[in-house]
């Protein structure tokens, strides 16, 4: 036999005692992976949120600013069916400081081809757009065609296929990155596209309540503030010149999806300390346990002639095989459930959800695995040295 | 020639003394029981002999080497090269088959070596019981699988504390046979007993008192 | 005891546990998409009923996997359980089409419930066979 090969003899010999050790250190390592992966995946969202956001400022329609809360709206993409006047786009562009409008025209289609679930279509001009492009010409080269669409990363149509919209085929010309946002299950199509969409609808009897020509209407107008100007006053000026209309900062919405992502860190963290406490201290408990149950066994192990050395080492080795078992199983627990999940988890948490590169997630397990790692060896430390260090001559004096 | 020798030996715990100025020697080769009523400083004797302790005051001598001031590494260390225990309770690793506790007493010490371990069982008689864990052998069984342990790595001295003490009359010969065996071919041994009988199998018995040496007895009926 | 005298391990009881809550998950909080206001179905459930007769068929075999002693049929069944929950991994979605938006209840509920829960299963089968090929 391997000698080296001890400290697991010693572990299968007590099958019920290493399970629990075992599970303490699943427990763990679940949490702890578990919860920064969503913490991260959170982080992540929320960056390409800011990132895509190229507005300063967003314009809509007064009576939609008191219909919905604007923030879901605007930053997870859920964007509605609303409109104003067309013409709105040039007195916005005559205000001071503005640098940059570009329109954008919404529309929720009933049915789309093969579910019955709305696709909400996003019509932007090529010409001006400055939000919505420079992520699409990421992931697509050329320009979008009359009656193209691109697709967002979770609508699952092959690119090359059709999507029919009331009755008009469109073309998917390309899918988009992942933002981890609902904008990831809408479409995106010239203003142009979208006009005719609506006139499909309209024709086919929907009554999709225009307030006009759809050519003269757009849903949001979106500003981008020159350097030095201020995008509060500009957004003041608008709301105080333009009729029936209502300009939010986007800043201020970053801070809400911000302020609850803070929430959410906050009481992950708390979590994860907690559960590195109570961890901590079963284990320390569970080896000031077998440290008195296995005293004798040590003894006889010094009488043979072990070192000190040897059996303090034999308990950290006893303590390294829980610790990096329990955090392996930890680990793949967590991603068997956070992975195929995610959806489900940005549902419920109600915030943007990317996740992040393969890289940093092998990182997070790497990490997660030596602090599981640590955490054993910390808690078992004690009891290592008094067993190592065990008296011998209790051999005889206990007789 | 002496292989051990305790000069004025005192061990004492807060107010007392287990062992009181006790100076007594053994040569190679010879066989010495040590006997005393409960109390009498036996067990502190065979700790310090067997390296687990040091005396508080006084000189043990192992083969010339002044051991008493030694740190508990070097004793271990000597304990593992020159000193083989057998123990009233065995102390077998329990997790540990029977030849694997032979074979622990081996890596400690240089190499396990399987062939040699099992030739010490096979010296007890105990081949068979090789793959036996402690809980499946009998007292007898167990602690002759002590003896092969203490044995398999040639130590100078043999050091058993009350090897009878748990055991039948049948199984008591089978040791003192495997000792009388131990003593034809040089090993030295000391055992620790209350029992006179095993005490008579011995060359000469010390006996102790009170932490101190009462009497020694040569065994004028010794038998080879 | 021997593995291979018993009646009954630990493998074969989390094996009927997991094939019970297969189905018993896809009958409720894990079902896929709802049928339309016109009561017509979407791809999504034909997908979502060929998984249920599979996790079905699971259920028995890991009834047979508890009650039948003999260690010739529990690896048999063991070496079924593994294509079988295999099958079930890519039938949604990979054999059998979803619904269009992966934010609907096909992809965020019935199709990771799956993909985890016959994971589960064919791991489970896989051990048990381990450790009867071992004995």
């Amino acid at each position: 036999m391997d000698f080296r090969k001890l400290p697991i003899r010693n572990l299968v010999r007590r099958p019920g005692r290493t399970a629990t050790l075992v599970l303490l250190v699943l427990l763990l390592s679940f949490t702890m992976f578990g919860g920064a992966l969503t913490l991260l995946s959170i982080r992540g969202g929320t960056k390409s949120l800011e990132g895509r956001l190229g507005a300063d400022v967003i314009v809509v329609p007064s009576e939609m600013a008191s219909k919905v809360n604007l923030d879901n709206v605007l930053l997870m993409g859920t964007t509605g069916s609303y409109y104003m006047k067309a013409d709105i786009l040039d007195q916005i562009r005559a205000v001071e400081g503005v640098e940059k409008a570009s329109a954008q025209l919404f529309m929720a289609s009933l049915r789309a081809s093969c579910c019955s679930v709305a696709v909400q279509v996003i019509g932007f001009d090529p010409e001006e757009d400055f939000t919505v492009q420079p992520w699409i010409t990421r992931s697509f080269k050329r320009g979008l065609g009359d009656m193209e669409v691109l697709v967002g990363s979770r609508v699952s149509t092959e690119v090359g296929g059709n999507i029919r919209i009331y009755e008009k085929d469109c073309r998917v010309a390309g899918r988009l990155e992942s933002t981890g946002t609902q904008m990831d299950t809408a479409v995106y199509a010239t203003i142009d596209t979208v006009r005719t969409l609506i006139k499909a609808a309209e024709d086919l009897g929907h009554d999709l309540k225009l307030p006009g020509d759809p050519s003269e209407l757009v849903s949001a107008v979106y500003v981008k503030v020159s350097d030095g100007a201020s995008a509060d006053n500009a957004a003041g000026y608008i709301n105080g010149h333009i009729r029936r209309t209502e300009a939010i900062r986007t800043k201020n919405m970053l801070t809400d999806v911000s302020d609850s992502m803070a929430g959410v860190s906050f009481v992950m963290t708390i979590l994860i300390a907690a559960v590195w406490l109570l961890v901590f201290f079963l284990i320390l408990i569970a080896f000031l346990m077998i440290l008195r149950e296995r005293k004798k066994e040590f003894a006889s192990l010094r009488v043979l002639g072990a070192s000190s050395g040897m059996l303090s080492s034999m308990v950290f080795r006893e303590t390294a095989i829980i610790s990096f078992t329990g955090g392996l199983a930890g680990i793949a627990l967590a991603c068997l459930i956070v992975f195929p999940f995610s959806a489900l988890i940005e549902k419920m948490l109600d915030l943007p959800f990317l996740r992040p590169a393969a890289g940093t997630i092998a990182g997070l397990a790497v990490g997660t695995l030596v602090m599981c790692m640590i955490t054993g060896i910390i808690a078992s430390a004690w009891s290592a040295y008094k067993l190592g260090h065990v008296d011998v001559s209790m051999i005889l004096r206990e007789e | 020639m002496s292989l051990l020798e305790l000069k004025d030996i005192s061990k004492i715990y807060g107010e007392l003394k287990a062992l009181d100025n006790v100076s007594i020697h053994v040569d190679k080769g010879e066989w010495v029981a040590i006997m005393g009523p409960s109390g009498s400083g036996k067990s502190t004797m065979m700790n310090i002999i067997g390296c687990m302790d040091k005396p508080s005051k006084g000189q043990v001598f192992l083969d010339g080497v002044d051991i008493s001031k030694e740190s508990s590494r070097k004793l271990t260390e000597i304990r593992r090269d020159k000193i083989g225990l057998i123990f009233q309770q065995f102390h077998m690793v329990n997790y540990l088959t029977a030849v694997e506790n032979i074979m622990v007493s081996q890596y400690y010490h240089s190499l396990p070596d399987e062939e040699e371990a099992l030739e010490a069982l096979g010296r007890v008689g105990l081949r068979d019981r090789a793959k036996h864990l402690p809980s499946q052998l009998s007292g007898g069984e167990q602690q002759r699988v002590c003896v092969a342990r203490a044995l398999i790595n040639h130590p100078e001295l043999i050091l058993a504390d009350e090897p009878t003490g748990n055991l039948d009359e049948a199984n008591e010969n089978i040791v003192l046979d495997l000792f009388r065996q131990l003593h034809r071919e040089g090993t030295t041994l000391i055992v620790v007993t209350h029992d006179p009988e095993v005490a008579e199998a011995a060359q000469r018995t010390i006996v102790l008192e009170h932490g101190r040496v009462a009497r020694e007895i040569i065994n004028e009926n010794f038998q080879e | 005891m021997r593995h291979s005298e018993k009646r009954a391990g630990a493998t074969d009881f989390l094996l009927l546990l997991l094939t019970i809550l297969f189905p018993a998950g896809l009958l409720s909080v894990f079902k896929g998409c709802p049928a339309g206001e016109d009561g017509s179905w979407m791809s999504c459930h034909w997908a979502e009923m060929a998984v249920l007769g599979i996790s079905c068929v699971l259920l028995i075999c890991a009834l047979i996997h508890l009650f039948v002693p003999d260690p010739g049929v529990k690896t048999g069944i063991d070496a079924a359980v593994i294509p079988m929950a295999a099958l079930s991994i890519f039938l949604p979605k990979n054999l059998i089409r979803l619904c269009m938006m992966a934010d609907m209840r096909c992809h965020v509920y019935m199709r990771p419930f799956t993909a985890v829960l016959s994971a589960l299963i064919l791991c489970m089968a896989f051990v048990d066979l381990l450790l009867y090929k071992r004995k």
